[in-house]
């Protein structure tokens, strides 16, 4: 099996704050405090809910700044069939970028990062006997843990999904 | 068999094929002055374990990570694991330890390696960007088959193989920014000492992680009468700075740097990693989650054990003897079990003299059954004995 590429930081692309498209462009700039949780203006905030980093993670995040976090479909393709996952540890504050768990596949051992800042509140347990679920079904019941933004202008500089699937089509060529 | 992937080596030239696309990322040359690679290669006359895995971790972690570098080390005996493994499911630890062999975990997937002087280790540290599972295996094959003239192949597992044995054996690890492959070269091992330790009988083990696949292996030197560390090293190292040539540093590094305790003892970070891999935090501790059943009969009863272990530590335990007049002591012995280092002596003569003391100190009447102190004595050393045997 052919192990495509997953690239990483030393791309050239840059990734001005994920606003790509038009239709984010013309909306009015939100100006919002960080601790906002739960206000309504921080639901327009989130508007567009799920973001994508150049390390393949995936971050889904609700109404109260709560983030679903996984690896994306590509990436589980790439990596192959996942036979480990070292699962986050709850309660644990993170930075972004740091390394918060690890999957295993085809002799592999790969790290998996923050995307966001936060306290990691809960893990998906799940994946521990069942790492499979990585594979089936990566960008739903094989999420890994859900962060509590500490800072949601982290959130706003992802990946949108077609700057994503840009990335993506970069790499494999 | 289809033929590996293209460079070929025609009047000393490599021709750089870019059918390839993963490999004619390494050549276009917009690349070259865009990414400025270096290529580098080490080669360790340490023969400690923890000393040269130490120093790989360092070459990692701690070097410019557009640098590709090939590191070539081989270590006096030892067992390796993979980082999600089980090292009482996949070796006999018991035996290592009585042995004075060290235990390893390397940082890597896969399965279970034993190293001896005999076997010679590759690591190829590159650009995330540039990993692929078959990369590197594929250039070892190449200088095995041009420079040694053994008809080495890669497998499906991305393993090396000769002749429908397996000669090497690979792991990956991928970071943020790097990779590496590294794989295990079996020249002239003593391949029985291989199943001594590595072979254990554990099927009441019930483990969550990596299981290895073991496989048929031989050595190298069934296949080349002149084949030896230094060959090996020397054909790998020139096919490599053949490969790289474009990123060897203005011809100035053209050979290896040797690397000896001398050398690593200026580097600071390699002594810290050295001790982090030694601990027992990362070696027993970094263990997934397990089970582990097993019963005996003893004079004055038949017990069935069951352990349970979170990183390495007993969470929980069930001792149940068929004879219920032991009934109290077996559940004083479970209690001081618990939160003890799975597998580990010390820990279990804590355990049994933590319960010694205070059935001693309670007349071990607890219930009404009271039971000998010379009794209580025997129960807690059989106990003892056997799960040190069994773990």
């Amino acid at each position: 099996m052919s192990f495509t590429t997953l690239r990483s930081f030393s791309s050239k692309i840059t990734v001005l704050g994920g606003f790509g498209n038009k239709r984010v462009h013309i909306r009015p700039p939100i100006i919002i405090s960080a601790t906002n949780f739960g206000n309504s203006l921080f639901l327009r905030q989130y508007s567009s809910k799920k973001k994508y980093t150049e390390e393949h993670e995936w971050i889904d995040v609700d109404d109260d700044g709560i983030g679903t976090v996984g690896i994306t479909d590509y990436a589980q393709t790439s990596l192959g069939d996942v036979v480990f996952v070292e699962i986050p540890e709850e309660g644990k504050f993170v930075k972004k970028s740091d390394n918060i768990g690890a999957v295993e596949s085809v002799k592999a051992a790969s790290d998996i990062y923050a995307p966001v800042s936060g306290e990691i509140i809960k893990s998906n347990s799940n994946l521990t006997d069942k790492p499979s679920l990585i594979n089936s079904s990566p960008e739903s019941d094989g999420w890994l843990c859900k962060i509590k933004l500490s800072n949601p202008d982290e959130f706003k500089e992802l990946l949108d999904k077609q700057k994503y699937e840009e990335w993506c089509n970069s790499e494999s060529h | 068999m289809r033929p590996l992937f293209p460079p070929l080596l025609v009047r000393n030239i490599i021709i750089k094929s870019r059918t390839s696309q993963q490999f004619s990322r390494f050549f276009s040359s917009d690349e070259i002055s865009s990414r400025d690679l270096v290529f580098k290669c080490f080669i360790s006359k340490s023969m400690d374990p923890w000393t040269n895995i130490a120093f790989e971790e360092w070459l990692f972690k701690d070097t410019n990570p557009q640098e590709i570098i090939l590191f070539l080390w081989r270590n006096n005996s030892c067992a390796v694991i993979g980082r999600n493994q089980n090292p009482w499911k996949e070796c006999n630890v018991r035996l290592l330890q009585k042995h004075d062999i060290p235990l390893i975990r390397r940082k890597s997937g896969g399965g279970t390696v034993f190293h001896d002087i005999g076997n010679t280790n590759y690591t190829l540290i590159m650009p995330r960007i540039d990993f692929t599972r078959k990369h590197t295996a594929e250039l070892v094959v190449r200088a095995l088959t041009t420079r040694l003239d053994i008809p080495a192949y890669v497998t499906e597992r991305h393993d090396i193989a000769v002749n429908g044995l397996k000669v090497s054996g690979s792991a990956f690890k991928l970071v943020m920014r790097r990779a590496y492959h590294h794989g295990t070269m079996l020249i002239d091992t003593d391949l029985d000492r291989i199943k001594r330790y590595l072979n254990v009988e554990r099927q009441n083990l019930i483990t969550k992680g990596v299981e290895s696949f073991p496989s048929p292996v031989t050595n190298l030197c069934n296949y080349s009468s002149t084949v030896s560390h230094e060959s090996f090293c020397e054909a790998v190292k020139d096919y490599f700075t053949e490969y790289y040539r474009d990123y060897v540093n203005h011809g100035s590094n053209k050979s290896a740097t040797t690397v000896d305790e001398e050398f690593i003892s200026n580097i600071p970070k390699v002594a810290e990693y050295r001790e982090e891999f030694k601990t027992w935090e990362w070696v027993y501790g970094q263990t997934p989650d397990f089970t582990h059943k097993f019963e005996k009969e003893f004079e004055w009863s038949h017990v069935k054990a069951l352990f349970e272990s979170k990183n390495g530590i007993i969470t929980a335990i069930t001792l149940t003897p068929s004879n219920i007049k032991y009934h109290n002591l077996i559940n004083a012995l479970e209690d001081s079990f618990e939160g003890r280092k799975y597998g580990d002596e010390k820990d279990i003569d804590n355990a049994l003299n933590d319960v010694r003391v205070s059935e001693q100190l309670s007349g071990s009447n607890i219930g009404g059954t009271s039971i000998s102190t010379s009794e209580m004595q025997r129960v807690v050393n059989d106990i003892g004995k056997w799960i040190k045997e069994s773990s």
